[in-house]
Order: structure tokens, then sequence, then C-alpha cells
């Protein structure tokens, strides 16, 4: 009966999910009471090893080098510490940095971070403002080509008072905590003497991490597995030792090959389950699916440049014409929620009372034929001065994408437009949508938000070159609005200018928003205390615990 | 002898120069660039500027080939781009498990092949011979990834629900070790690694065995109608000698053409094959690089790629000297 309690988990994150109780919403992704009952004390806890796997292949622990998904999780929460912590409803707490304060400098900001004086690297150096201070000088430093490195674009300078007191001094922005969540501090006595511009390629980053978080690096097989264990000496104040002896990482590209693993007991935690493993994964006893809010969604772009979608009334009926419900049920197993806009459920902005467009293809067709496209040849697709209403739609290799490519493309043939589609190599569809010509009609794709959204890249007016400038579009209020809202830092004074923005958004939709992704995660029935959400999947990984009697054996 | 494998690894110099050459020109034709793994709106298009001017990626193509060409001939391949650490030590991490898999394979491919060969061809249109003969077709004409998926299907996921099944045919479905490999003695390792190896050597070497098994059967048969092979049943030497010693060499001379084609072949089928068992092998390596353009390890793989094609061939040559004395390499 465990399906019908995914349903109704389902169905009370949709209701939840249109409030704003984000808070309440991660009280339902399991573990709690529940697993508790099984009468473990808590001392016996303490041990067995533990096996992830995830998409991607994790290449460097060195957080200057590598930040994709995947890796800033193990970086962040598994091998290092970040200066704060996010908690359930997204506020700053501390982590490394056991306090902090700020007082008004000029007409910018002075941040004090006050550190754990505690902490050390795994090789029993202390951790100290030192290192934070080095890391953030070559976040700063262009030869870094640190990938993140606008989220410092506020940051001006930094001062080491002493070992565990760092200032910074900022301009006023909103969220100006957000990188301190996801930066982790490197060691400046491994890295302090590598040139910036060689940092990326040094061996700390995929032979000989030294961390100084809950688990200690202990080896790296490239291609296979990356494996920590349990740092004895991690302090109290920021947790303790972890209770697993051992967490794995490793890298299995195939998902019939992960599916097999955790439905064996080879794999703990499978993170990202496709739609068609979910039922029997739900029916086996020895995983469950945790599922979770993610910061994407999924869209498909129209090139604005092009005849057929240069109008937000032809955008509007394409919307119009295309069953997003009926996408995210029939390719998405139900995972995903409607989406008005580029702003997810998860964030502050998020207008819950914008009501996503309706799948209308008779209000689709009216407003085709006022914008004056009609079929007047009978051979089931419209034209307009000669124009034939026939893109081709895109997208790289994804599974889930090119069945959506089929939906689309019958949805638009009810309402007399003609799709032909194609998969495309992921490279030469880089080139085709954002090289300068925008060789392309239309394509479908995921984006991931951050927690800062900031569209400027995507929508602004005054860099129509730029490369994510996919759509072409163009409306000076959003400009102003794009414009003003990373500089106000009162969330209650831009509030309204959000709404207003993912109102303009619906209303000219340059982008036909799909959904927001909901993603779905195998975890074994032995891990306890596995708790994901928006803040990602191993987010509680020092909190996983194993009973004494599921721990593998040698051997097995 | 040592004058001819001398000159057949000086002729194949140029040959690897040209495959590099051109391997170096298509790659860099191709659309994109590494830094695309970054390609992201929240991450300012001037960093990428930055990462390329880092690796040398806004230089002239043709001083970009120098340079590779420079390093390359004195012994260094350069840096992964995506994977951050030295090409040499990836290539020595990974090679040997290609090896390890690709070896493995090999030697089923040729024991199962040539005992069926041998078989079918004593037992000529029995029905032990047509049913071996249904089977090996059967098996040639599947794809080495899909057999791969049933294999785990059914070796690694289903027989865990038979209880009865013994352990030890329960397959583990990926990698080559157990996550708690470091605990085992010895021979816990040894057989750990073993375990690992049965499934995906089957599904890279089995179609491959049931075509030399067509090979060896029909060779046998030309051999077995000779009239020296008459001569020997005529002086009353037993069956099991007539084949096993008189037929079999002599049957074995085009099997071992084959042995110099099939290696290059089993390191395109370690390509899929690798993927579905998570196998890090060279095979998995070289196509994740070329999709992360990922050049320097790009040349690198396709260089010992064709470099043991060129070996494999040299050695396929001097058997042929080994197995019939009339061929002679001066």
């Amino acid at each position: 009966m465990s399906e019908t309690g995914g349903k109704d988990e389902w169905d009370m994150r949709r209701m939840l999910t249109t409030g704003l109780v984000i808070a309440f919403l991660f009280g339902c992704t399991d573990t709690g009471p529940r697993d508790d009952a099984g009468g473990i004390p808590e001392p016996q806890r303490y041990g067995g090893t533990a096996v992830v796997s995830s998409l991607n292949e994790v290449n460097s622990m060195n957080h200057l080098a590598s930040v994709d998904e995947t890796s800033q999780e193990l970086q962040n929460y598994v091998l290092f510490t970040t200066l704060i912590r996010y908690d359930e409803s997204l506020s700053p707490v501390p982590y490394l940095a056991e306090s902090w304060d700020t007082v008004a400098a000029g007409d910018g900001l002075a941040l004090t971070f006050h550190l754990n004086d505690d902490v050390n690297w795994h090789d029993g150096t202390p951790t100290t403002a030192n290192d934070v201070k080095f890391t953030f000088d070559r976040i700063k430093d262009e030869a870094t080509a640190y990938t993140r490195s606008s989220m410092l674009a506020s940051y001006d300078s930094a001062i080491v008072a002493d070992a565990h007191t760092i200032t910074f001094f900022l301009n006023r922005h909103p969220g100006f905590m957000d990188p301190w969540r996801a930066i982790s501090p490197m060691p400046e006595h491994i890295l302090g003497d590598v040139p910036a511009a060689e940092l990326r390629q040094h061996s700390f980053g995929a032979v000989d991490p030294v961390g100084n978080g809950p688990f200690r690096f202990v080896e790296h097989q490239s291609g296979d597995r990356w494996v920590f264990e349990a740092n004895e000496d991690f302090p109290e104040s920021l947790g303790g030792r972890p209770y697993l002896d051992r967490l794995v990482y490793r890298f299995i590209p195939e998902p019939t090959t992960k599916f097999t693993e955790l439905l064996t007991g080879a794999l703990d935690v499978y993170i990202i389950v496709p739609p068609a493993q979910i039922a029997e994964i739900e029916a086996s006893d020895n995983a469950k699916i945790v599922t979770h809010e993610n910061r994407g969604y999924a869209f498909i772009n129209w090139n604005g440049r092009r005849p057929l979608f240069s109008d937000p009334i032809e955008r509007r009926a394409l919307t119009l014409a295309i069953n997003r419900q009926d996408i995210v049920n029939v390719v998405r197993g139900g995972l995903g929620t409607l989406a008005t806009g580029s702003i997810p459920p998860f964030h502050w902005a998020y207008d819950a009372e914008l009501e996503p467009l309706p799948y209308d293809p008779a209000a689709a067709r009216l407003l085709l034929d006022e914008a004056g496209w009609v079929d007047s040849d009978g051979d089931g697709v419209r034209e307009r001065h000669g124009i034939r209403a026939s893109f081709e739609l895109r997208t790289n290799q994804n599974p889930t994408r090119e069945d959506i490519m089929t939906l689309v493309q019958a949805n638009l043939a009810d309402v007399g437009i003609e799709v032909t589609t194609r998969v495309q190599e992921d490279q030469s569809m880089g080139r085709d949508i954002m090289g300068p010509q925008r060789n392309f009609d239309a394509f479908v794709l995921g984006l991931q938000t951050e927690f800062n959204i900031d569209d400027r890249r995507l929508f602004s007016c005054a860099t129509p070159e730029g490369p994510f400038h996919w759509a072409g579009y163009c409306n000076p209020r959003v400009d102003e609005i794009l414009g003003q809202v990373v500089e106000m830092s009162d969330r209650s004074q831009s509030l309204p200018l959000w709404y207003e923005y993912q109102e303009i958004i619906q209303r000219d939709q340059p982008y036909t928003f799909l959904y927001y992704d909901v993603r779905a995660n195998g975890v074994s029935t032995r891990v306890h205390g596995v708790e994901m959400d928006i803040r990602g999947e191993l987010q509680s990984v020092h909190d996983w615990w194993i009973a004494p009697t599921d721990r593998r054996l040698a051997g097995s | 002898m040592t004058a001819y494998i001398v000159r057949r690894l000086l002729q194949a110099v140029p040959l690897l120069l040209g495959i590099l050459t051109l391997v170096f020109v298509f790659m860099h034709a191709a659309p994109g660039d590494p830094t695309a793994l970054y390609m992201n709106p929240s991450i300012a298009p001037e960093v990428l500027e930055q990462m390329r001017h880092n690796w040398g990626l806004d230089q002239p193509l043709h001083i970009q080939y120098v340079r590779w060409m420079k390093s390359f001939l004195t012994g260094d391949f350069g840096i992964s781009l995506a994977q951050n650490r030295p090409v040499a030590s990836i290539l020595a991490d990974r090679i040997p498990n290609t090896l390890i898999l690709s070896g493995v394979s090999l030697l089923l491919i040729f024991i199962i092949g040539i005992a069926i060969g041998i078989i079918q061809a004593v037992r000529q249109y029995s029905a032990l011979d047509n049913a071996l003969t249904f089977s090996a077709l059967f098996i040639y004409s599947m794809p080495s990834f899909w057999l791969g998926l049933m294999l785990i299907l059914i070796f690694a996921y289903k027989v865990y629900q038979v209880d009865w099944w013994p352990d030890l045919l329960r397959f583990p479905a990926s990698g080559m070790t157990s996550v708690n490999y470091e605990m085992l003695g010895f021979w816990g390792k040894f057989g750990d690694r073993l375990h690992h190896l049965v499934l995906p050597s089957i599904a890279l070497g089995i179609s491959s065995a049931a075509s030399i098994a067509r090979y060896m059967r029909s060779s046998m048969l030309d051999v077995i109608r000779q009239d020296y092979i008459r001569t020997a049943r005529a002086k009353g030497l037993p069956e099991r000698t007539v084949i096993l010693k008189h037929a079999l060499k002599n049957a074995l001379l085009p099997i071992v053409t084959l042995l110099g084609l099939y290696l290059p072949f089993l390191f395109s089928g370690a390509v899929l094959v690798e993927t579905v068992f998570a196998w890090p092998g060279m095979g998995r390596t070289i196509v994740e690089a070329i999709y992360q353009r990922d050049y320097p390890v790009v040349m690198a793989t396709t260089f010992v790629f064709a470099a043991m094609v060129v070996v494999a061939n040299l050695i396929a040559d001097l058997l042929y000297a080994v197995v019939d004395p009339r061929i002679r390499y001066e």
C-alpha cells in the first residue's frame, strides 16, 4: 500500500506548495517518529556503510574547481563545512560560523563572521578565518575562473580581524548571506601557494583532498567511487560525529543497473529515479520512494525572432494548446506541478495566487485566428502572409524531453500547427541556440534556479546577444523590475514587484513553462533519518543511521 | 624476425601520427568546447572565457596542435579538462580495468568458441550440432548492451527473489569490487573480483564466442576431410588424438587471424558493456571525454586504442608463424 501512501503525500504536497508553509512541507518527507519505533537507542545508531549514487560522476572535491550539484552536496554536507546553513524555512543558521553581525559601513554593509574555534582540517591544522579569506580571494581572482563567482559580485573586500573573525564589506543586496551556504572554504595551508589559474588541476581535487567536515576522505577510484569515513573529532557544536562509519558515493551510469543495485541491497540511496521505475521500487520491501521539491523547471523556449513566435498572443495560444497536466502525468508520472513562470514554489517570491494557464485548445484556435493564422488551403496547417505555421522543436538527448516533444507535437497538430522534432547532441544544440545566429525555432529544456533568482540573463533587453537570451524577449517593464528587485534587501518591499513580474511573464509567455520539478529518489529501508528537500538529497547525511542488525557484513 | 617486428612498428608511426592529427582536427571542428559543462545562466560568460584562457583554448588551432604534439612527443599527455587531473594517471587507472575485462572475455571467447566448434564439427548434422548452431546464431544476433541488461535483470535481480538459488550464482550488477572490498582477506578479494567479472565478461564475449564457434566448425570440417587425417585414422590412432593433435593445429590457422580482428572489436563493445555494468574502463572514458570535449583525454585514449590495434594485429601475424611453419618473416 506504499503506492497509495505516496499518492497521498503527493496530494498533500500539492496543497502545501500552493501556500507558503514551506517549513511544514519537510515534515512529510518521511522518517520522524515512525522510523524510531524500531526502538534502537541513540548510542547504537553509530556504525555501518551507506552507498549513494546520483546522475553524474564526481570528479573533484576542490570547491574552487567543481560546483555541479552532486559535487557541491558532497563538499558542503560531507567533506567540508560551510559558514552557514539553511534551516527548513531557508533562513540562515550557524555552522562553521557560530554567529555573525552586520553594521552599516558607508552606503554599504560590513558583515562579520565569528567562526567556531574547534574545527580542524583532517590533517590536524585548525580551520581559521585565513582559510575563509583565502577562499574569498581566490573566488574574486578572475584567473581562478570560479564558476559561481557572480554570487559574490556585490562583495568588495575582506579583512581578517583575528584567527576566528572575518569581516566582509559589501553592497546591500537581498540574500547577501546566500553565498555562505554554498561556499565551502578551502584549506589555505595546502592550496595557498598554488597559482590561481592552476587550482583547478591541483591533485587536491581528485587525489588527496583534506576536508574539515563530518566525514573525512578515504579514497577515490576514478570512474567508480569516492569513499568517506566518519570524522571522530567533528566538534559537538557542529553536530559531532555522524552516525555512519562510512559513506560511499558510486557512479553507475545506467539507471536499470542502479535500480537493480538498490533493490538487491548493494545501493542505499538512488538519487533521481526515472518515473518508469517508481512503481516497482514502491512495491518492493527493500526500498521506498522519497520525493521532494526541487529548484528546477522545464520549459519550451520560443525563438521570438521568428514570425510565428514574435507576438505574446501567439505564444499564449501555443501554451493554451499544450496539455501540460497531461505531460506531467504521462511523462513524469505525476512528479511535477504546473508552472506559471520562472520562480518555483519553494521561493519566497513565488506567487501562489497566480493560476496556471488552462489547457484550452478552443481558445488557442480563436487566438490564432485573430492573429491572422488561418488554414486557407485546407491542408490542416495554418498560414499567414504565405508563411506556414510550421516549426522545428528540438531537445538534447534526454528521454523525458523527447517524450514531451511527442506530446507537444500531437497537441499542436490539433490546432493546426505543424511540428517536426529533432534530438540533438548537447553541444551542437548549444551552438545553435547560444550562437549569434540563433539558428533554431523552439526547444525543450530544463533550468535549475538558484536560491537567489536573477533572470536578467534570460530576459533583459540590455543584452540581446547574451548566450542565454534564447527567447529574444524584451519588455521594458520587466527590465525595470528585474533591475530593482536585485537591489531591494527588504522582501516585503520587493514582493509586489516580484508578483508583477510573474504576471507579466504569464501574460507574455516568452517560454511556455511546463512544470516545476519534483524529484523522486529511492531509499533503502535499512537507512533511517534520510530527509531530502529543496536544500538537497544529502542535506541530512550527518544523521543517517542503520540499525546494527541491518549493516553490511564483510563478504556480503 | 626481430627485423620484421621493428619494421612493422616503424610503419605504425606515421599511421598513428596521421590518426592523431585527424582526431585533433575532427574534435576541434565539432561544435562546443569543454567549458560547455559549465554553461548555465547563473554562470557569467566571462568566467568561461577565463577558463578557455587558462586551458589555452583561446590560441589559434595550429598553435594548439603544435603545443599538444610537442608535449605528446615528450611523453606528456596533458591534464584532463573535465576530470582535472593528469591524463597519464587516468590512463594508468583505466587501462588495466579494460584489459582485465577484455582479456577475460577474449579467453572465454576462444576457449568456449573453439570447444563448441570442435564438438559441432565432430558431430556434424547431429541433434547436438543443430541445437548449438541455433543457439550460436541466436546469441550472435543479440547486441551486447541488451544482453548485459538481461543478464543483470536475471542473474543480479530476479535470482535474489528466488530463495533456493545459491548465493554464489547471485551476481553483483555493477562495479569491479564490492563496497566492503577493503575489509576482505586475500582470497575474499580475489573471489570478489571474479564474481564481479562474470556478467560483464559474458555480456562482452558471448556473441563473439558464438561466431568463433561457427568459424571453428567450418575450418575443422575442412581439415578432417583431408588425406592426412584419413591416414592418421587408418594407422589406428584413437579419434581423440586425431582430432586434438593432428586436426586442431591446422584448423586453428584461420582462427588466429580473427584474434587480431577481435581485439579492437572487444574494445568498442566494451564501451557499452562498461556503461551498463558501471565498469570504470577505457571505453567509457573515451565516450564521456568525447561528449565533454575533453580534448587531451580524447587524444590520449585514441592513441592508446590505435596503438593496441596495431600491436594486436602484429601479434596475430606473429602467431601465424607459430601455428604454420610454412609462414616465415624475414
